[in-house]
């Protein structure tokens, strides 16, 4: 087993295939290749860890200076998987990020509202009801955003199983249980 | 601008619609099967819940005729479904899981995105629907430290980015809502799943007590595969194809290693259902403070639950028990690869009832 032991505190590290987590931190991190790791904490720039390599009653630790001494081409040699998977989500932000700004030379008139308020007074005027953006307190889980663009799916049939149940009498049921309680 | 004059040309077009009709869904995303059920349809449907990524320069898309993939957008391709199992025999590879014990895996970085495709594909058609759906979740493990909000969030993520209205409901709560109508909805189920297991009492509509436990489908062949130094997909293929719970001899094998398998198989059985009483017992000690007088169902369901003589061994295990409170019927549930589903339709046309 790999255990990356991260000493210095105040950092949000997301590794590949794992659940992001704040440091100071002691994870396991026996399925991420070696190369990947270190080129990550570079990019984190982080300095205070060590990795622990246990196998059996044998337990190696290796300091940052000498994980480092690994040559540069050895950590260009990342797996072809990995870099597609950091090229995606960089192009995900950078078309977030895009969307997000109107380009002001293009505009004819420095519009002084935000893209929300626009819309609120566009449905007034269409006499839709207003969707009020509710503030929610931010999460603390990393939830990855869903981007299923340029994406294609061909689907051939699925298993059919035939309703043998009237459902309909169980959900009158179950609301009138419901509104019973309410 | 352009951005504006499309919004409003957008909204105006929203405007114009007629009321669109809605429709109730239900979802089970299982670590074995996803399961969708309709309220338009009485066809359920239901694929594996595996894929398994190939390398185009192996495989041309052209002779994927029948087949079920998804092509990713620099050309990756993902068998999904039956098929993945196929493949992954031909090329001597792993199918990946998207669900690993229950629970969405952290390991699989293409999940995701293929996962979400698969869901669209097995909802099937819902434009112009103000659509309401009910996804099933596991309760929090009571052996192991997972947490269930992130596998509840990505799920709502991906419903969400459909522009479906969901809510999630506890999976073994949904067996209660399918199979205890006539009881009003009071009873213990027991969902045995590939995964995990899944545990929900329920007193006239209300969670009295639910969890889950880590072992089920899956650890009955980790276990008999590591006892008998076999590797675990010859096991699932015995069990699938010649398990019988009705002997302890655990059914009859083509030679005398498969018999020893389909024994070893019986008492890893029997063991998993020790194991969920004994753990039954114990939590409803220490969490439930209702007195519950009325006799209760046991109703249970999954597809671990399938096999020749499961609810038989169920029986006699628990009679060495005593529960804290009365059993009515000990029953298994009418189709138990559907259940679920059934049981989160029920609870998705209900709510609608009373919006």
């Amino acid at each position: 087993m790999l255990t990356l032991k991260i000493t210095e505190k105040g950092h949000y590290i997301d590794l590949p295939g794992m659940a992001p987590f704040r440091t100071p931190a002691n994870i396991n991190v026996s399925k991420i290749p070696l190369n990947v790791l270190i080129l990550k904490l570079k990019v984190y720039d982080i300095h205070g860890y060590e990795i622990v390599s246990e196998l059996g009653d044998q337990k190696i630790v290796y300091k940052k200076e000498e994980l480092e001494k690994i040559k540069e081409k050895d950590l260009n040699k990342m797996d072809k998987k990995y870099v597609k998977h950091f090229d995606k989500r960089l192009n995900k932000l950078e078309n977030m990020i895009k969307g997000m700004t109107i380009p002001q030379e293009k505009s004819e008139v420095n519009i002084n509202l935000d893209k929300e308020q626009i819309k609120n007074v566009i449905a007034e005027m269409l006499d839709q009801p207003i969707k009020k953006e509710v503030d929610v307190e931010e999460d603390e889980i990393f939830i990855p955003p869903v981007n299923t663009t340029g994406m294609k799916l061909k689907s051939s049939e699925h298993t059919i199983i035939k309703q043998q149940e009237n459902l309909e009498d169980s959900a009158d049921l179950l609301s009138e249980i419901q509104k019973e309680k309410k | 601008m352009t951005e504006l004059i499309n919004m409003v040309d957008e909204m105006v077009e929203k405007k114009d619609k007629p009321k669109s009709k809605v429709l109730c869904l239900s979802i089970d995303i299982g670590t074995m099967n996803i399961v969708c059920a309709r309220s338009d349809s009485n066809d359920i449907k239901m694929t594996r819940n595996v894929f398994l990524e190939l390398d185009p320069e192996i495989v041309n898309i052209s002779e994927l005729t029948d087949i079920s993939y998804v092509e990713g957008d620099e050309g990756e391709i993902f068998i999904i479904g039956e098929d993945a199992f196929k493949f992954a025999n031909i090329f001597n590879q792993k199918v990946s899981r998207p669900i690993e014990k229950g629970l969405i895996s952290p390991k699989e970085i293409s999940a995701i995105d293929v996962l979400t495709l698969m869901i669209k594909d097995i909802i099937g058609e819902v434009r112009d629907k103000e659509v309401y759906c009910s996804f099933s979740i596991p309760a929090e493990a009571i052996d192991e430290n997972r947490s269930v909000s992130y596998h509840e969030n990505v799920f709502a993520r991906i419903l969400g980015s459909f522009g479906i209205n969901y809510t999630s409901v506890n999976e073994a709560m949904a067996i209660i809502y399918s199979e205890c109508a006539k009881e009003k909805f009071s009873g213990l189920a027991i969902s045995f799943g590939a995964g995990m297991a899944n545990v929900c009492l329920s007193f006239k509509g209300i969670e009295a007590l639910k969890f889950s436990t880590a072992r089920a489908g899956d650890w009955i062949d980790k276990q008999t595969a590591e006892s008998l130094n076999i590797i675990p997909n010859r096991v699932t293929s015995l069990k699938e194809k010649h398990i019988d719970l009705s002997t302890p001899l655990g059914g009859k094998g083509r030679n005398k290693k498969d018999n020893l398998v389909l024994q070893a198989l019986y008492h890893f059985y029997e063991s998993l259902i020790n194991y969920t009483i004994k753990k039954i017992i114990k939590e409803f000690e220490e969490k439930v403070d209702i007195e519950i007088d009325d006799s209760l169902p046991v109703v249970i369901s999954g597809g671990t639950s399938l096999p020749k003589g499961f609810l038989e061994l169920f029986k006699s295990v628990l009679n060495r028990y005593e529960l804290p409170f009365e059993i009515s019927e000990i029953r298994q549930a009418k189709n138990p690869l559907v259940a679920v589903a059934n049981g989160l339709l029920v609870r998705t046309m209900s709510d609608v009832k009373n919006k």
